[in-house]
């Protein structure tokens, strides 16, 4: 009896396992599905596959254009976010000052802050202030949501962080700047890395501030987007799919860093 | 309970603030109020009315964030040793 009820939990597990990873899934597999088609329609089923739009996509200077601005704006936003927010980590969480409650709050709000009401905001002030749309504002607007994202990210590995190594290296003579690039970095840097990650991927896929704030560029998710509205062509999903494929190749990749050094580390 | 109340606030506010999703996928049937914004400010260039719904999401946001915020200390959530 016991026995059939445990078989019985495992098999209700593994099913709802399965539905959650299908449900989570199953969009991009249609749109690989969607990019493979011959048809200049969106059909399902597919009657004629091809991949014809796969080369469409990739000879466009268009195309071409719009993942360089995304890949600059994204490589921008991980450099400022991960340097502001290294910092914004040892505040958060390793040092003790007055008012650091408080900041920690502050800092955690515009996570919360509906985006695409922020991407709006910043549109109005960079008209007040006169600044011209470019992937620059646009850069911005994304540090804004980001920094603390980063921030949270980090401050998570410099709660583990032991001051005691600091002090121990102060102790043995080693200056502040020393102590920084000998100690702090490199016992940070899986959250560092984490951190830039989560940077780059956040600006990468974001749509709600960049549609506000680039102005007359355009990133990918909005060249998407505005596609998706009008003048639907297959050359969409093959650029969803491009898109997210190396999404997903960074992702595993840092992760496979991360182990391979973690393992290099072990074996010293 | 604050790993719970943080997430509850995650999805809630990115679900609030999806507006592509919601165009896309609610085929104008269903207007929800982030789209209502950019409707004020695109088409019907109708900025106080955009403006005073943004204050209006905001607040709704800001509040909860605020009072679940307020409830938890972040050092012991966040495992501080």
């Amino acid at each position: 009896m016991q026995d059939r009820q445990q078989r019985l939990r495992h098999a209700l597990i593994t099913v709802w396992t399965i539905a959650v990873i299908v449900f989570v899934y199953l969009p991009t597999i249609c749109i690989t599905l969607a990019s493979l088609t011959a048809s200049r329609y969106f059909q399902f089923p597919i009657s004629k596959w091809g991949l014809e739009w796969w080369h469409k996509t990739f000879s466009s200077i268009e195309i071409r254009q719009l993942l360089s601005t995304s890949i600059i704006i994204a490589l921008c936003v991980t450099v400022i976010a991960v340097a502001i927010a290294f910092f914004g980590a040892m505040a958060f969480a390793r040092y003790d000052w007055k008012g650091r409650s408080l900041y920690q709050k502050v800092i955690l709000l515009p996570i919360f802050f509906p985006q695409s009401v922020l991407g709006l905001a910043l549109l109005l002030w960079f008209n007040t202030l006169g600044l011209p749309l470019s992937w620059m504002t646009a850069v911005f607007a994304h540090l804004v949501w980001i920094v603390p994202v980063v921030t949270l990210v980090i401050s998570i590995q410099v709660y583990s962080f032991d001051p005691a190594l600091e002090e121990a290296a102060f102790d043995l003579g080693a200056s502040r700047w020393q102590v920084l690039r000998e100690v702090t970095l490199p016992v940070l840097f899986p959250g560092l890395f984490s951190g830039a990650l989560f940077a780059f991927l956040l600006s990468w896929g974001n749509f709600p501030l960049s549609l506000f704030t680039t102005g007359a560029d355009t990133t990918v998710p909005e060249y998407l987007y505005a596609k998706m509205v009008a003048g639907y062509t297959p050359g969409v999903p093959v650029l969803g799919t491009v898109s997210t494929v190396g999404a997903a190749i960074l992702l595993i990749g840092g992760y496979g860093l991360i182990l391979a050094t973690r393992r290099a580390k072990a074996a010293e | 309970m604050p790993g719970i109340t943080i997430g509850f606030l995650l999805t809630f506010v990115l679900a609030v603030g999806a507006i592509a999703e919601a165009k896309v996928l609610g085929g104008q049937q269903v207007i929800p109020i982030s789209h209502d914004i950019e409707i004020a400010f695109t088409y019907a260039q109708n900025w106080p009315l955009g403006a005073a719904l943004s204050v209006l999401l905001m607040l709704v946001v800001g509040v909860l964030v605020i009072l679940a915020l307020r409830r938890f200390d972040l050092d012991k959530f966040l495992g501080r040793r």
